[in-house]
């Protein structure tokens, strides 16, 4: 059985009677890299601060490498085996990058130091500029650099590719991909739905603070199909009542359906209606996160 | 592993608030220069309001009187304000400066990070206080007078003995309010008010911390202010402990 590395139980954040998150059960497995997604304010970097002992739990309980996340002292030893990126990749302004190295290294035993010289030339980073002078792309790979030079289990990050361009976005993707190869677990939150699907293996959704889609996104897209329907006549409405579909769409002689489940009876019935055509496609992604997002 | 952590942490703290006591450094220095620089007009001030009121000036009453009440007692209160202001900063900023969540990712405590900020704070106080006094025996042989240099190291000790408890509330003002520089300020309005509080209502005067800060009763009989001292630790400890259980249940 493939051990959890973060596992949350009925997690809840109240703040002032808003729950940011309500009843999270979180799972993720070692060894995955998984892809949380949700809209901005869905409750991701709420989450993401509770797993890392920044922010208490209202309710609920959380254990992240096994440890408790309300346990503050068990907290202290986890984030040495975690690297993070956060949401907001401001780092100390009056360090220069060399500096920002040298502080963070000194708190990871293991850090990789030919790791870390490989990153300086892949990114190149000016080691003796001030990260207040940096650019947003620059201070989101130096982020990155910290975080993954700490030879970590597991990897959590905020929208680690926020500001990137499109080539440094791929290079980080696949670092990333080699890295979990490596063994190393990978969490992260991205609006970017392309760049979960390329390297996720797994995917979380969350909207207004309640996850609402959490498994492996092999079987996620197998899952899901929709189906294209066109008629002679107007599209009729009755039949749309069967279990599996998650939403429809009717526009003239036309109609797309997207179905979770129960594939083969949703399009048995479809074809006693007698349309022109049926055809049944594959669904991506962003479709399918986009209607569990209006669903829900 | 844990002494490199907290030298980093130590370093990081200074350099967040070296260019603050630089500034401060070069505000006492001033002043304790300039008063001492003073002191030959203060004594031909003294003679003619000597004719006029027949009542000695301090600097009239000779040079330890004039340092006690014109730069020691001037420097407490400049120095407790600072000192307030030079323990402002901390989590509560790096949040709103955005890297909180950076430094709250570290296997540190939180506890930690809030202990080496308030003893970079405390040494930093301490530096000040030390290097105040220590201008005043270096400067007055440039108006042919001196100052003892023991003398001048009891009295910055038991300024930065006694005024712990100011460093470590600003300390506690950072934790407890958020935004800009109002923490300072209202930190620093706040020393000086509990200072010169006790010299304008007379029924606060018994439990007032200026005497204490400026060593008022070794100047007048060689008492050292033991009690006033202790106090002063007794308020930063608790003061401490106070920061550290709001600063280990804040969400950041």
């Amino acid at each position: 059985m493939t051990e959890l590395l973060i596992e949350t139980h009925s997690l809840t954040k109240t703040y002032g009677g808003v729950e940011a998150v309500r009843s999270l059960n979180l799972e993720v497995p070692e060894g995955s890299i998984c892809g949380f997604l949700g809209k901005n304010g869905s409750g991701k970097s709420t989450t993401i601060k509770m797993l890392l002992g920044m922010t208490w739990p209202s309710a609920g309980n959380g254990m992240v490498l096994g440890q408790s996340i309300r346990d503050a002292r068990a907290s202290v030893e986890v984030r040495r085996r975690i690297g993070f990126v956060s949401e907001d990749k401001r780092l100390y302004h009056y360090m220069t990058v060399e500096q920002m190295i040298r502080f963070t290294s000194s708190f990871f035993p293991k850090w990789r130091v030919d790791l870390e010289q490989q990153l300086l030339r892949q990114f190149q980073l000016p080691v003796k500029r001030k990260t207040g002078h940096l650019s947003k792309g620059m201070r989101t790979k130096l982020a990155l650099l910290l975080a993954l030079c700490r030879e970590a289990e597991l990897l959590i990050l905020d929208e680690p590719t926020e500001g990137l361009d499109p080539v440094a976005t791929e290079e980080i993707l696949q670092l990333l991909t080699k890295m979990a190869a490596g063994g190393t677990s990978i969490f992260f939150s991205s609006h970017q739905i392309a760049e979960v699907e390329q390297i996720a293996d797994r995917v979380a959704i969350i909207n207004d603070g309640s996850l609402i889609v959490q498994e492996s996104l092999d079987h996620l897209k197998e899952r899901y199909r929709r189906i294209q329907l066109l008629f002679d006549r107007d599209v009729p409405q009755k039949w749309l009542k069967i279990p599996g579909i998650e939403a429809s769409h009717a526009d003239g002689r036309a109609m797309s359906v997207l179905a979770s489940s129960n594939i083969d009876e949703i399009v048995r019935i479809a074809a006693s209606l007698e349309p022109v055509s049926i055809e049944v496609t594959g669904v991506n992604l962003k479709e399918i996160f986009l209607e569990c997002v209006r669903e829900s | 592993m844990r002494t490199r952590e907290l030298k980093m942490l130590c370093y990081k703290s200074w350099l967040e608030t070296r260019w603050g006591f630089a500034l401060a450094l070069m505000v006492v220095l001033v002043f304790s220069l300039g008063s001492v620089l003073r002191f030959p007009d203060a004594a031909r001030a003294g003679l003619r309001d000597m004719q006029v009121h027949n009542h000695p000036n301090a600097a009239l009453r000779g040079v330890r009187t004039y340092t006690q009440v014109e730069i020691f007692e001037k420097l407490a209160i400049l120095w407790a304000i600072l000192s307030v202001m030079l323990g402002t900063g901390g989590l509560l900023r790096e949040r709103r400066l955005g890297t909180a969540s950076f430094l709250l990712s570290l296997p540190t405590s939180r506890m930690r990070l809030l202990g080496v900020r308030c003893a970079v704070s405390v040494f930093e106080a301490s530096g000040l206080a030390l290097a105040a006094y220590a201008m005043v025996p270096l400067a007055f042989p440039l108006v042919h007078q001196s100052y003892s240099w023991g003398l001048a190291l009891r009295y910055a000790l038991i300024l930065a003995v006694s005024g712990i408890s100011f460093a470590v509330f600003g300390i506690l003002i950072s934790v407890v309010l958020e935004g800009g520089a109002w923490p300072a300020i209202i930190g620093a309005s706040t020393a000086f008010l509990s200072l010169v509080l006790g010299e304008i209502v007379t029924s606060f005067s018994r439990y007032a911390p200026f005497p204490v800060l400026s060593g008022e009763s070794y100047f007048r009989c060689g008492v050292v202010p033991w009690a006033g001292m202790s106090v002063s630790l007794v308020a930063a400890t608790l003061m401490l402990t106070f920061a550290l259980l709001i600063v280990k249940w804040r969400d950041f």
